[in-house]
């Protein structure tokens, strides 16, 4: 954790620090490079952000959560981000989770992009073994807004998602998920996308790693009004076993109610084979590096994706650092 | 000195043998030919001495360079210098080859307690392989075998056994897929090879490939036995008359 910190500072860029519902800014002049609004209730256990007008560009935004020393009960917390700026946004996102004797983070999530936004939103959910995150998001996205969701799920005991997108005229998001379930976790994942105008688009991209037996449940919806046209909704999930015996149901369910879209829809579920392990070691590396080779591989298409390339670093070695 | 020295194999998988005593014994420097009908056991033979443990040794010993192999790993077996080319390499889609070949060369240098080397140092070294192969370097950015031709996959064997340079090479149909100039610079580089003291049995039904090598011995394996050892000049009643007459008559198992 504190080595996170410790680059961050390095890197210079702007952090909102979220310490048990205290903000603290970590640059001082913030409010004179960017107009943000926090207001944090304890009573009802909201957090609101708002970002607007925002007078330098591509200014990258740090949100993270640490939780110390302090009990977080199952009560609801509510977090809203409003962007209504014109320009690039970049929010990081860390859960840092390291009190053994908590063993729940629930949240609600709302967010709201405005017109001609373009957000691109990174998630770290890095917890411990006895933590469980619950999470339900509601997610708007207005006219010509785009929306570039990149969540990694690292570890935590039970992981429950439900998503709601709603996207609206020429709109897009794209999805890029990796989650890595150890042994006796749980993973449910809901997510629904209602493509309510024409011209919207929706890619998915779902990676799930089990590296010792889990549970893994997901339900895609896609859902297409009748007014929406010419849309394009993707989804894609594929699942990369380690070891056996493992549960996994995937469901993907598409509504449509036009004529004029393209959809399609992917579920893959690979066991690394027993061939593959042969031939990898017949070229002198062991089953320790084999696996790691095979993780990098599964994982790379999504990582090469972020153009942010310290971002991606970052990821990498949390990653990995992870799966040894 | 063998290099490899197979001592009366015995080898079953689950309850059928498959391998009878098979003894073969190969110098440094030499090439050795395995031929026979087809399932008579010689990609079975190369799988064993590869390490593979679908396969289980009932009786007698795999000896590389005199140190009994019968329980060393996979991994250490290749560490050690033993390299085999499938029949059918496995694709691996995602697995960038450049990446995978870093990997595999600075393991093997590792444990022979050589430095290792940097993506720039190992990529000069491929450039130089590739140049021979008449390979362009994209081919290096590709994924492991995915989409790969047979010629291909093949050629690349022969990229990854140039960089890595093992010590006993077993080739399993290296000709498979292959067209005609592609399998002659083959050939060529198994010649090189050969003089820089590197040992090869190779799988194949090709005559030609027999009268191109500079070949030391041919084997006829039938039924998991070796039912004759001889020179070159047996390829010519193989081309002529098949292996009837082999497996008919009941040679003893003359290894040299």
């Amino acid at each position: 954790m504190k080595n996170l910190l410790k680059k961050n500072i390095k890197i210079k860029l702007i952090k909102i620090i979220i310490l048990n519902n205290k903000k603290i800014y970590k640059n001082k002049n913030i409010k004179n490079l960017i107009n943000i609004k926090i207001k944090i209730s304890k009573k009802k256990k909201k957090i609101n952000i708002i970002i607007y007008n925002l007078k330098n560009k591509n200014i990258p935004i740090y949100i993270i959560y640490i939780y110390k020393n302090k009990y977080i009960d199952k009560k609801k917390y509510n977090i809203n981000i409003k962007i209504k700026s014109n320009n690039i946004t970049l929010i990081e996102e860390y859960y840092i989770y390291n009190n053994y004797n908590n063993k729940y983070i629930n949240y609600t999530y709302n967010i709201k992009l405005y017109k001609n936004i373009i957000l691109n939103y990174f998630k770290i959910i890095n917890l411990n073994k006895k933590t469980n995150f619950l999470c339900k998001k509601n997610i708007k996205i207005k006219k010509n807004s785009k929306f570039y969701e990149n969540i990694f799920l690292i570890n935590s005991k039970k992981i429950f998602i439900k998503n709601k997108i709603n996207l609206y005229k020429n709109s897009n998001i794209n999805i890029n998920n990796i989650s890595i379930i150890r042994k006796n976790n749980n993973f449910f994942y809901k997510i629904n996308i209602i493509h309510n105008k024409s011209n919207s688009k929706s890619y998915q991209k779902h990676k799930n790693i089990i590296l010792s037996s889990g549970i893994i449940k997901f339900i895609g919806i896609i859902t297409i009004l009748k007014k929406a046209s010419n849309v394009i909704a993707i989804l894609k999930n594929s699942n990369l076993c380690f070891n056996k015996p493992n549960f996994i149901f995937i469901k993907p369910q598409l509504n449509i109610k036009n004529k004029k879209t393209k959809c399609e829809h992917k579920v893959k579920i690979n066991c690394i084979d027993k061939k593959i392990y042969f031939y990898l070691s017949s070229r002198g590396l062991n089953k320790n590096k084999i696996k790691k080779i095979i993780f990098i591989t599964f994982i790379n298409d999504i990582i090469k994706k972020i153009k942010n390339k310290i971002i991606s670093k970052k990821i990498y070695k949390i990653i990995l650092n992870k799966y040894k | 000195m063998y290099i490899l020295n197979i001592k009366k194999l015995n080898v079953k998988i689950k309850k059928k043998k498959i391998i009878n005593n098979l003894s073969l014994k190969i110098k440094k420097g030499e090439i050795h030919i395995l031929m026979g009908p087809n399932g008579s056991g010689k990609s079975t033979l190369s799988l064993v001495i590869a390490g593979n443990k679908k396969y289980k040794i009932i009786k007698g010993n795999i000896l590389f360079n005199n140190i009994n192999i019968n329980k060393v790993s996979i991994e250490k077996r290749a560490k050690k210098g033993i390299f085999i080319s499938f029949q059918n390499s496995i694709e691996i889609p995602g697995l960038n080859n450049e990446f995978f070949l870093q990997q595999s060369l600075n393991s093997i240098r590792e444990f022979n307690k050589k430095k290792k080397l940097n993506i720039i140092e190992i990529r000069k070294k491929i450039y130089k392989i590739l140049k021979k192969l008449n390979f362009d370097k994209n081919f290096l950015y590709r994924s492991l075998n995915e989409g790969f031709s047979g010629g291909e996959k093949k050629k690349n064997d022969i990229l990854q056994i140039l960089l890595l340079k093992p010590n006993m090479i077993i080739l399993d149909e290296i000709d498979s897929g292959l067209d005609i100039n592609s399998l002659n610079l083959i050939l060529k580089i198994i010649n090189k090879l050969k003089k820089k003291n590197k040992s090869f049995l190779i799988i194949t039904h090709n005559p030609k490939i027999i009268n191109n090598l500079n070949t030391n011995y041919i084997h006829i394996i039938n039924k998991g036995k070796i039912v004759k050892s001889s020179n070159k000049n047996i390829s010519k009643i193989i081309e002529k008359k098949g292996y009837e007459k082999f497996i008919k008559k009941k040679y003893k198992n003359k290894i040299n």
